[in-house]
């Protein structure tokens, strides 16, 4: 029996019996019907989502933007096998890598190559003393605290994360450096350590298994990577 | 407020407040609920209202968040040699708080300061510093500094610069310079020796006028308590190391002090019984001090009762005790013998008399900045009498500057003498003494120059008001109380176009007007020997050595004075203190303090210090008109009544706040609040006791009435906030001896563990959980309370280096404050003459941590080396974690506390600690940023972390040593050790939660004259009267563990 509209609006205590389980109003009745197409809309939805945040594409994975200098590190790096460390002077005792202030650079280019049309900013910049404004790649989320020096004394080879940046002429990023990537080497780290002294060198290859050499080399320096979750956020 | 229930049988009562030994609805209704108030969303939002707002604004975030920022990277053109992009570099500076100088270290981090430190390499800081100058750094990026000079004309302001001032001042001052209407100059206390030099050469070059000495918070005292006593000016210096009894007479040696931080470690080093004897404090003042709350007998009197103690004390030692006057003594036999016995001495100064007698050469007796000179000379009399001037006490010499009072300043005002009034710094209209009223009479000076951080009521009465660089923007020189000549250097340009005083002053003097630095390089000349100018900049080479050591270092190698010389006594004649209108209801004493969180107002705006509790009230964001628990029966007043404080005519209302241990009939009123002339924060704090201060009662005064008003004020106290019980007085009277235990050396001696005995026995704690070994680093803290004196540095040191929040009043009055270290203090016995025990407790890191087993999320898990770590963004905010912490010490970020902060302000964020955001669970993390850098640090230089490499903020700054952190399984640490201290206990250790932070139990060397020698004297668990005795029948099994529910199921 369907309670009368009036008793539903008189409300408790004054009408009939009926009113006092509540029912339904009529316009649900539809929503059994569209039940069936909201589940499969909420599938669809959870798939893109999923898909859309775990794909490597919307990873910061390839992400190469255009810098104020045509920099090249294939050139530089590569070519002209200048050690990484020639810029990155803190690379080894502090947490940052840094990018070169221009004097760095006016080293070699207050003679080399003095004319050239892509150093403009740079010789901009070396005499007005205003900086470069290069464009960050690899950019971790402020709540985590990377330490280079820790990494590089353990002997984690700059091209574990940076891939072969002695061949790039536009630096691009080869890691998706979220934490499931952390947390690979972290939980088993043997593949990625080498000697401390080889860190830099792009194209050194270990003496058989990778592993083996690792594992060793941990024991010997006694690494030990933690991953509680006060290494990285604090 | 209700009756107290306190029974006098009882023994051992402990308790925190007031409200809680009365065991009111307001304190149950704090233990019952632990967020109390419930959520409210800032600016009156319903909560539907609210849901709605979060739901829409996360669905355009996820939106947004779609697009990750490009973000720059700006190197250096050309980088500073020596400097690492991202890596914090300490800088040496001084400190200066009124005439006492601190030398510092400033932590720099990408070229802005962020913390303040001690200097290690001087001996009056040793690495720890004051609240005051870690709080300092904040300052610096307050948003309502002055920013532009200002000049006033008639009603107009106009906005403007140093260069127009100095061209103004350039020919104005040239032509004021020999004579006619003067210059006045109104300074406050420096010890700076280049501003000194300026000063003195300014009242040669300006004869008509003079510098004028206002000091709101004046040691003036001690220096002329010297003077009368030796018949020179000079600077005492204690020795409390070798001190065995040592007599405060309202000094409080270990906060306003002049050397309150080498004092207070030294006084720690000898009360260490595994070392040897322990020394003896006792202390006559009239409001409860930290040095009173370490005391081993405290007498509270009324502040002018004190001289009246310390003659009674003096008869007693020369006429009962036949001490020989020593020669040159300004008083007579004759003269004591009306002392002898007087009520303010007490029942106990026989024994105290006999004590000192005892212990000749090796006794120390202070009197305090607020004391008249008369007694210090006194003082001084006493300590050559006992022999000991050359062993705990000796003197610098001090040239006193001529400078005149500002009572003379007002004289002259009024006379039409004074052309043109220079004030550095301060804020005399406010602070200066009421009777004066200088506002008014500054105006018959033509010209007013104002030189101050903030555009004040001084200000706005000057023609001109100049903003003043903050010291971490200034370069300048300090001489420390020990004669060490110490380096003021910048960190940072100037903000806001400020500038120092010894610049306004060269502008003033110098025909050519000389920079900050230049001054500063000009005085080192002079003073290394040579004289000025000094060479320019790299001539010299053998001059730029020194001078760069000397920065590099921030004091003058050699230039410290370990100790001083013996000086004798000069004998003029002391003058006995008058007797007054005895005290009483209608006749109280007014005793002006000045401020542990604002000190003379100079500190109103600074949040840290607003909000930090004082460690005897709790109070925070206000003062308070503090009277005995006696007195405000005998006055009909109660706690949070706002009455009228009346005093020669002037009057101030002011909420009552019931303090236990305050001497009876005295009212203790703290400077500095009240302020309507300040910034933001300090707006509406408190009341200002300014308005009753008159020239000639500036430290105390009797005469003082009070009336009620019939209105009521909140009061927000921190003492009942995050009580660690939760089963009602009755419980908490049970487990209070548990939670801090103490002794006496008597105990101690008798048996070394008496601690474990404090706590009930049973048997032995078996987990429900699975253990977690620990095999590589074990970190542990250890905190002694027989060293901790709750002088609160560790509170600001934390705060600064964690970027904790402030929260305000009206949520401090919630329970929500966010201080990560709570320090608790327990009364003990009669809340008239309570004993207090400090107790500073933050997160123990639980091996079995009570927190992580109950986190939905995970957020609070364990590492590998036992830290509890807080994930802040898996956090969800249910507060399971806190409401399961049986320390009560999580704290919960209530709002985005951060988020109305202006850019200048986030400059004083530590960038290696995560700000946390609203909804946010946060607490103590044992300082994980350092500890993950020491482990990096090791590292690179191919080694373990060693004992020493990590030392978390708290104890860092203590400047009592009181808190050790480090490994507990390197068996060499010093945190290892002290484990293995039969001191050591652990609080709530019955709960098997495996606390690593553990304290050292406190012990008191009561005089057994005047006290048992013994206050755990029932062997196991027997004499506390609370009542455990049950414990005896539960098996031991757990060696000296204690034991939940024995001691209760006995009775």
């Amino acid at each position: 029996m369907t309670p009368d509209r009036n008793d539903l609006e008189q409300g408790p205590g004054r009408g009939a019996t009926e009113t006092d389980k509540f029912v339904f109003p009529k316009w649900t009745n539809g929503l059994r019907e569209a039940s069936a197409v909201m589940a499969i809309g909420g599938l669809l939805y959870a798939v893109v989502l999923v898909t859309g945040v775990f794909s490597p594409k919307n990873s910061a994975v390839g992400y190469a933007p255009e810098q104020p200098v045509p920099y090249s590190h294939a050139m530089h790096a590569g070519k002209m096998a200048i050690d990484c460390r020639y810029c990155h002077t803190t690379v080894e005792t502090t947490a940052k890598a840094n990018i070169p202030p221009t004097a760095t650079c006016m080293n070699c280019h207050a003679t080399v190559r003095t004319e050239s049309p892509k150093l403009e900013l740079v010789r901009k910049s070396a005499e007005s003393g205003e900086a470069v404004k290069w464009v960050r790649i690899h950019d971790l989320p402020d709540f985590v605290y990377f330490n280079h020096a820790g990494h590089i004394q353990s002997g984690v080879g700059c091209i574990s994360c940076h891939g072969r940046v002695d061949r790039m002429e536009v630096v691009e990023q080869v890691a998706p450096l979220n934490m499931g990537w952390c947390l690979e080497c972290h939980r088993d780290p043997a593949p990625n350590i080498r000697p401390v002294e080889f860190v830099t060198d792009m194209e050194w290859k270990p003496e058989g298994d990778p592993r083996e050499l690792g594992a060793r080399l941990m024991a010997e320096r006694g690494i030990a990577p933690s991953t509680d979750c006060a290494t990285c956020h604090r | 407020m209700a009756e107290i229930n306190h029974d006098p049988g009882r023994g051992q009562d402990y308790w925190r407040s007031l409200q809680q030994l009365a065991d009111t609805d307001e304190f149950r209704q704090q233990l019952d609920n632990e967020f109390p108030g419930g959520i409210d969303a800032p600016g009156g939002l319903s909560r539907r209202r609210f849901l709605q707002i979060m739901s829409a604004s996360i669905a355009m975030t996820s939106l947004a968040g779609c697009r990750w920022p490009v973000e720059r990277i700006v190197p250096f053109a050309k980088r500073p040699e020596g400097y690492q992009p991202g890596t914090p570099m300490q800088f040496a500076t001084t400190f200066e708080l009124g005439p006492v100088a601190h030398p510092v270290l400033a932590t720099s981090y990408d070229g802005r300061p962020i913390k303040i430190d001690g200097n290690p390499g001087h001996a009056l800081s040793g690495g720890a510093t004051s609240a005051f100058a870690q709080a300092s750094v904040l300052d610096l990026y307050d948003p309502d500094r002055s920013r532009r000079v200002l000049s006033r004309r008639g009603r107009s302001t106009t906005e403007t610069d140093w260069a127009t001032f100095t061209a103004w001042a350039g020919p104005h001052f040239a032509g004021l310079r020999g004579g006619g209407r003067g210059v006045a100059i109104l300074t406050g206390a420096t010890s700076s020796p280049s501003a000194r030099g300026l000063l003195e050469a300014a009242a040669r070059a300006f004869p008509g006028g003079k510098v004028y000495l206002w000091e709101p918070v004046c040691r003036q005292n001690e220096i002329l308590g010297v003077k009368e006593a030796f018949g020179t000016p000079g600077l005492p210096q204690l020795d409390v190391e070798r001190a065995a009894v040592i007599v405060d007479f309202d000094a409080n040696l270990m906060l306003d002090h002049a050397t309150a931080l080498r004092n207070s470690r030294q006084f720690a080093k000898g009360r260490k019984p595994e070392h040897g004897a322990m020394n003896r404090l006792y202390c006559w003042e009239n409001g409860f001090s930290i040095t009173g709350g370490m005391a081993d007998h405290r007498f509270p009197v009324a502040a002018r009762d004190v001289g009246a103690a310390v003659w009674a004390l003096a008869a007693e030692l020369v006429l009962g005790e036949g001490l020989p006057l020593p020669v040159g003594a300004g008083v007579s036999r004759g003269e004591l013998s009306a002392w002898r016995g007087h009520a303010a001495g007490g029942a106990h100064i026989a024994a105290v008399a006999r004590d000192l007698m005892a212990n000749r050469g090796k006794s120390l007796l202070v009197a305090g900045l607020r004391q008249p000179a008369g007694v210090h000379a006194l003082v001084h009399t006493l300590n050559t009498a006992l022999g000991n001037v050359g062993q705990t006490i000796t003197f610098l010499p001090f040239a006193a500057p001529a400078f005149g009072t500002v009572e003379e300043l007002a004289a002259d005002l009024d006379a039409g003498r004074i052309d043109t009034v220079v004030v550095l710094d301060g804020n005399p209209v406010v602070t200066a003494p009421a009777d004066l009223d200088l506002g008014a009479k500054l105006a018959k000076a033509p010209n007013r120059i104002h030189l101050g951080d903030k555009d004040d009521a001084t200000a706005r009465l000057c023609t001109w008001h100049l903003p003043k660089a903050h010291y971490l923007e200034s370069w300048g020189d300090a001489m420390a109380w020990d004669g060490a000549y110490l380096a003021v250097q910048p960190l940072i340009a100037p903000l806001y176009d400020g500038h120092t005083a010894t610049e306004l002053l060269s502008v003033m003097v110098d025909a050519e007007p000389r920079s900050a630095w230049q001054i500063a390089r000009d005085t080192f000349a002079v003073l290394g020997g040579g004289s000025a100018p000094a060479p320019a900049e790299g001539a010299d080479r053998a001059f730029e050595k020194r001078w760069n050591a000397f920065i590099h270092d921030g004091v003058l190698a050699g230039s410290a004075q370990e100790r001083g010389q013996a000086l004798a006594l000069a004998g003029a004649a002391i003058k006995a203190p008058a007797p007054g209108k005895p005290l009483g209801a209608d006749n109280l004493e007014i005793c002006f303090a000045h401020d542990p969180s604002v000190w003379d107002g100079r500190f109103a705006d600074n949040a840290w210090l607003q909000e930090m509790p004082d460690f005897m009230s709790k109070l925070t964001w206000d003062n308070a008109a503090l009277v005995s628990p006696a007195t405000a029966a005998a006055l009909g007043v109660r706690h949070g009544d706002v009455v009228t404080l009346s005093l020669g005519g002037r009057t101030v209302d002011a909420p009552v706040y019931v303090q236990p241990g305050q001497a009876r009939w005295s009212v203790t009123v703290n400077l500095g609040y009240g302020r309507t002339d300040c910034g933001r924060v300090g707006l509406g704090a408190g009341f200002d006791a300014y308005r009753l201060r008159t020239f000639a009662a500036r430290d105390f005064a009797d005469g003082l009435t009070i009336a009620r008003t019939g209105r009521t004020y909140q009061l927000a106290t921190t003492q009942d906030h995050h009580a660690i019980d939760t089963r009602g007085a009755a419980e908490i009277q049970d487990r209070a001896p548990r939670l801090v235990r103490e002794g006496t050396l008597a105990d101690y001696e008798a048996d070394g563990h008496f601690v474990d005995h404090l706590g009930i026995h049973h048997p032995p704690l078996v987990s429900l959980w699975k253990e977690k070994e620990y095999d590589g680093y074990k970190w542990g803290m250890s905190v002694d309370l027989n060293a901790c004196n709750g002088c609160n540095a560790c509170l600001i040191g934390c705060q600064s280096e964690n970027n904790i929040p402030v929260v305000g009043k009206d949520e401090v009055s919630r329970g929500r404050e966010m201080a990560w270290i709570r320090l608790d203090r327990y009364f003990l016995g009669d809340p008239e003459e309570p004993t207090v025990t400090p107790q500073p407790v933050g997160c123990v890191h639980c091996e079995l941590a009570p927190c992580e087993q109950v986190c939905p999320v995970a957020a609070t898990m364990h590492t590998d080396e036992g830290l509890n770590a807080m994930v802040y963004n898996r956090c969800v905010g249910t507060r399971y974690c806190s409401n399961n912490c049986p320390y009560k010490v999580r704290r919960f970020n209530w709002f985005n506390n951060f988020e109305d902060l202006t850019a200048t302000q986030r400059l004083v964020l530590n960038p290696d600690v995560t700000v946390r955001a609203r909804g946010v669970m946060e607490k103590c993390t044992y300082c994980v940023q350092r500890i993950e850098k020491a482990r990096v640090a090791a590292r690179v230089k191919g080694r373990k972390i060693m004992d020493g490499d990590i030392t978390p903020a708290c104890a860092q700054t203590c400047p009592t040593d009181a808190i050790v952190f480090g490994d507990l399984n390197d068996p060499g640490s010093r945190v290892s050790k002290l484990r293995e201290d039969s001191r050591a206990y652990d609080l709530l250790g019955f709960l098997n939660i495996k606390p690593r932070t553990f304290y050292m139990a406190r012990l008191r060397n009561p005089n057994p004259e005047i006290a048992p020698a013994r206050m755990n004297d029932g062997g196991h668990g027997g004499g506390h009267g609370g009542g455990h005795e049950g414990g005896h029948e539960a098996p031991a099994a757990g060696g000296h563990e204690e034991a939940a529910g024995h001691g209760q199921a006995a009775h």
